[in-house]
């Protein structure tokens, strides 16, 4: 059957479906107008067209001089709700995984024992991960929780085990949240691992959880880059 | 041990701050010079330049040209839970708050502000810039835009001295229940930078919000806040306890 759509609009129709399978990954340079044109067979200027299309619906972003880049979404976290990251990042379309960076016994110090309120000899547990969202880091996390606190926490691989639902198998549940929200820059490794120049000025989201007994189940440092995340909140 | 958590500087980083609590180090307060801390955290002093370099990223301590480091002032801490004006916020904090007038007009609302407030495009707005300190220092450079319809007469006002939402509730009638908020980055340009008393091209917060009243959008105002004296906080407790 003879597709009876304005040619710019069938265009528009194959950037998008190729920005939705991938074939263009997100923040990737798109052919040049006249790259396109060439290979099917269009004018510039219906080219030009279909992308402006693209670009009111947000999918795409021209840079001048540079180019058109496929846009990337940015995240909009709520700071108001006690929520996991891997959630964010679902519900913003996107597929979330994550990478452990680091899994490991570490002494408390004199500043996580001052943050867990313990002494600096008790052993916490530090998992270090990175959150993609399609694959393209988002977020990274210094989670750290007794080390007691789950038996043979070793054994549990983060990547697919999330650390709440072992919680709630031990019974444990959470009673407050306390977010302190700051921008930073950052330096390598955090810059590298995020994919962002190192200076680049980030968000860095601390978490400080406690159970209803008042003990504190959790801290988590993280640096989210704030070209991918906003946060918002709704007061009333 | 992962090859990510044993940078040295990152864990030189983390020794430093915990000598600077064990210490018990105080805003201002000058940190011993890269060579000592090299000795006493048995460390090279290019590590120690590297990590002090991570604390004057993370706004921990600051740099004077030829006189060494020094334990930064703790960020104004900004609780996001509250909805309360400026002035009667940070007063019940025990700050003094003051404010400076840049701009106070009434302009035709381009497309951006429009959206905001649910305004066709070139309506009236009352568009109001200030800056505003705490203590004598400026923390915000905040611009407001109201209907003008709203708030027929409101040049009258000082917003130097007075609230801008104490107006809106006496005057007009205009009684926030709802705010929502936007966070994101910015880079500070020149003229942000001059009121706030920053440097040019430096991070900061920047807040989009829209205040609803029982009927309507009534207010949209972007606030910048440098991040080197900025913290947002809030409290979330579960809904269970």
């Amino acid at each position: 059957m003879l597709n009876t759509q304005p040619a710019y609009l069938q265009l528009a129709d194959l950037i998008q479906r190729k920005i939705e399978t991938n074939e263009y990954g997100l923040g990737a340079r798109i052919p040049s107008e006249r790259e396109l044109s060439e290979v099917f067979g269009l004018s510039r200027m219906t080219v030009r067209k279909a992308i402006d299309v693209l670009i009111e619906k947000g999918l795409l972003t021209r840079l001048q001089g540079k180019g058109t880049f496929v846009s990337k979404p940015r995240i909009d976290s709520p700071i108001d709700t006690i929520q996991s990251m891997r959630l964010f990042i679902q519900e913003s379309g996107l597929i979330p995984s994550n990478k452990v960076l680091a899994a490991q016994k570490e002494k408390a110090g004199v500043k996580y024992g001052r943050i867990f309120k313990v002494s600096p000899d008790e052993d916490l547990f530090l998992i270090f991960r990175l959150r993609l969202g399609n694959g393209e880091p988002l977020a990274l996390e210094y989670t750290y929780i007794p080390y007691n606190i789950v038996p043979d926490i070793e054994t549990y691989n983060f990547e697919h085990c999330s650390l709440y639902d072992l919680y709630e198998k031990q019974g444990i549940s959470f009673a407050t949240d306390s977010q302190r929200l700051e921008i930073v820059k950052v330096c390598s490794p955090q810059s590298a691992l995020l994919n962002i120049e190192e200076g680049s000025a980030v968000f860095m989201l601390h978490n400080t959880v406690t159970d209803i007994t008042g003990r504190v189940v959790e801290y988590t440092r993280s640096y989210v880059s704030g070209d991918t995340f906003t946060f918002s909140s709704i007061l009333t | 041990m992962s090859k990510y958590t044993n940078l040295l500087s990152e864990q030189i980083k983390e020794a430093l701050e915990s000598y600077i609590i064990e210490q018990g180090l105080e805003p201002g307060d000058a940190l011993p010079s890269e060579r000592a801390l090299a000795e006493k955290l048995g460390a090279n002093r290019l590590t120690v330049r590297e990590a002090l370099k991570r604390l004057r990223n993370e706004h921990q301590i600051y740099t004077r040209h030829g006189k060494g480091n020094f334990i930064a002032a703790p960020k104004i801490i900004e609780a996001t839970h509250k909805l309360e004006s400026f002035t009667s916020g940070w007063t019940a904090d025990g700050y003094i708050p003051s404010g400076k007038v840049l701009l106070m007009e009434e302009c035709e609302a381009p497309l951006s502000i429009c959206r905001q407030l649910n305004l066709t495009l070139g309506e009236k707005v009352f568009s109001l810039k200030r800056v505003r300190c705490l203590n004598g220092e400026p923390i915000a450079l905040e611009h407001a835009f109201i209907p003008a319809k709203l708030v027929p007469g409101i040049f009258h006002y000082n917003f130097e001295r007075t609230s801008l939402y104490s107006i809106l509730k006496t005057m007009y009638n205009l009684h926030p229940v709802k705010q929502e908020e936007t966070i994101s980055i910015c880079h500070m340009n020149k003229s942000e930078a001059r009121h706030l008393n920053a440097a040019e091209g430096e991070p900061a917060f920047l807040i989009s919000s829209t205040a609803f009243d029982a009927k309507q959008a009534f207010e949209y105002c972007t606030t910048i806040n440098p991040a080197d004296r900025y913290i947002l906080t809030s409290k979330l407790k579960s809904e269970e306890s």
